[in-house]
């Protein structure tokens, strides 16, 4: 069982590197650094291990020497973005991410804040949060208290259901009046149609062609 | 194909007022460097700090940029690209979105290797922060030089020769005459449709092969040229009726049943989203296909039919009867 340090920026990267030089985290059974960028395309976005916290540091080698393991949440998902896959994405992303994840029994914040899909996967995981002496302990489960974006999430999509339902009436309306609104456009194609038929077409431009450019006609006819 | 001697991937970019993406596209452009590879980037005549970024990213990037004097449109831009191009192999990016980290690489080293025409490789579409992957639709194995008529199939499913995304995909063009690289350019979106199909249609290898990935964004007004306005969306029509073309001169029948499917199937998807066009659009949008569907012969359209939405096979068979009785045809 493992404590899991979660670090978004290089400077977290620092911080963590710092606690466990100074004791602060440790952990008898490993501790892995987890780092995710939360840059919009993280792709092409510095990864938080090659962030410049100072002259004279190398933050990836600091890390691969504080830490059991080092691991970076944007390859371990790929190529979903680290912050922003949830339980859809599950059954293509899970195995190699619960994999990597095996054992963790803790998850270490280095801010206060979300921790980004962390829930899906450990949420019997203890949480803390990383101070300046010591780990803040926090009583509840990853995955059982919604972080202020899941509730705002869970909020939204209350809301969404709400929004969709003047569309679900106006598809049943639809189909019900569908083959009435299929006769009334198809008459009318077929008037279209013929108008451009009867038009001179000295140029030789197709009936296709001539029928998808603006008429003028079209519009005063309306 | 004279010029640079160690020219291998010409990259074609071309945009228009993509100032704010563009530092994501430089950004990846640095991630996806190698020797020989070159971004050929066509500003059609933008009005924001397109040219100043341009200018600024070529310093320090293998980047040339051209500039239309005046706004053409997707397709002569990238013709415009394709005459500047010299490198044996060409691939294309849209301004707009970004490759992961060694895409492009890859995608050379793919086409070289597997010494096919042209290569055609998954996406990742993203909307925000949501992706989701999508593959190329290719049963076969990948890595392998197949004929690329096999990528067209029959009518039903999905097809390489209707995955029209130019960007997941790269050309070799000492295999493929220079013709049929050329696009359409009274097409102002959809161009890229005949262009596939007659790629496809050519005595040419096709392979598909794994890639970091490319990510293409979905949501509108990025910048990119391929996003289509609401007057020119209509230009899928005449794409369409490109793509008939091509099929009934080619004679074979399970070509003219799948470029009629990939027909039935487009002018379904758009009347089934005929409320976000004006009355006016609506009504040359159903016009119009009235009018291309009424092309090829009863039997192929009705095996194509069968392949479109049950809820939309009636529309589509009056819109042929409505069509034929005009003498569209």
């Amino acid at each position: 069982m493992s404590t899991l340090v979660l670090a978004t920026d290089a400077r977290q990267v620092a911080r963590a590197c710092d606690a466990v030089a100074s004791g602060v985290l440790r952990d008898d059974d490993g501790l892995v650094l987890l780092v995710a960028t939360l840059d919009p395309v993280p792709e092409v976005a510095p990864s938080p291990l090659d962030g410049d916290v100072g002259a004279g540091h190398d933050l990836a080698a600091r890390a691969a020497d504080a830490f059991a393991r080092v691991l970076d949440l944007g390859a371990l998902v790929a190529p979903q973005h680290p912050a922003a896959w949830d339980a859809r994405d599950l059954a293509a992303g899970a195995p190699v991410l619960l994999d990597a994840l095996a054992g963790v029994h803790r998850v270490v914040r280095c801010v206060a804040g979300p921790v980004p899909v962390l829930p899906l996967v450990l949420p019997d995981a203890r949480t803390g949060l990383l101070g300046a002496h010591e780990v803040v302990a926090d009583p509840h489960r990853l995955g059982a208290v919604p972080t202020p974006e899941q509730a705002s999430a869970a909020h939204g999509r209350v809301l969404r259901t709400a929004r969709r339902a003047p569309g679900a009436v106006r598809r049943r309306v639809e189909r019900a009046l569908r083959p009435w609104w299929e006769r009334r456009v198809l008459a009318r194609a077929g008037r279209d149609l013929a108008a451009l038929r009867a038009q001179d077409d000295a140029d030789g431009t197709p009936m296709l062609a001539r029928a998808v450019a603006a008429t003028p006609g079209w519009r005063r006819r309306r | 194909m004279p010029g640079r001697p160690d020219a291998l991937l010409d990259v074609v970019v071309a945009v228009h007022d993509g100032a704010r993406h563009l530092p994501t596209f430089v950004a990846s452009a640095r991630r996806n460097l190698a020797p020989g590879i070159r971004f050929v980037v066509v500003d059609d005549a933008s009005s924001d700090e397109t040219p100043q970024l341009l200018a600024r990213a070529a310093r320090e990037l293998p980047l040339e940029v051209v500039r239309n004097p005046e706004n053409r449109g997707v397709a002569a831009s990238r013709n415009r690209a394709l005459d500047a191009a010299d490198a044996r192999y060409v691939t294309f990016v849209d301004a707009d979105d970004w490759c992961a980290p060694g895409h492009l690489p890859a995608m050379l080293s793919a086409v070289e290797r597997t010494g096919a025409a042209m290569v055609r490789t998954d996406h990742v579409r993203v909307d925000g922060l949501r992706r989701e992957a999508e593959r190329a639709p290719w049963d076969g194995p990948r890595d392998v030089a197949f004929a690329a008529r096999e990528g067209i199939g029959d009518a039903g499913g999905r097809a390489l020769v209707d995955y029209p995304y130019l960007w997941a995909a790269a050309f070799d063009r000492e295999r493929i005459e220079p013709r049929l690289l050329r696009f359409h350019e009274d097409l102002r979106t959809a161009a890229d449709r005949p262009w596939f199909w007659r790629l496809h249609l050519a005595d040419l290898t096709c392979a598909v092969v794994d890639s970091p990935g490319y990510f293409y964004r979905r949501s509108a007004g990025s910048g990119s040229l391929t996003q289509a306005g609401a007057d020119r969306l209509l230009d899928f029509l005449l794409a369409y009726d490109r793509v008939l073309d091509l099929a009934l001169a080619d004679g074979d029948p399970a070509v003219e049943r799948r470029a009629l499917y990939g027909a039935c199937r487009i002018v379904d998807f758009h009347v089934s989203r005929r409320h976000r066009l004006s009355r006016a659009l609506q009504r040359r949008l159903l016009a119009g296909a009235a009018a291309l569907l009424a092309r090829g012969g009863d039997d192929a359209f009705e095996v194509a039919v069968q392949g479109a939405p049950a809820g939309g096979r009636r529309l589509l068979r009056g819109l042929r009867a409505t069509g034929r009785a005009a003498g569209a045809a």
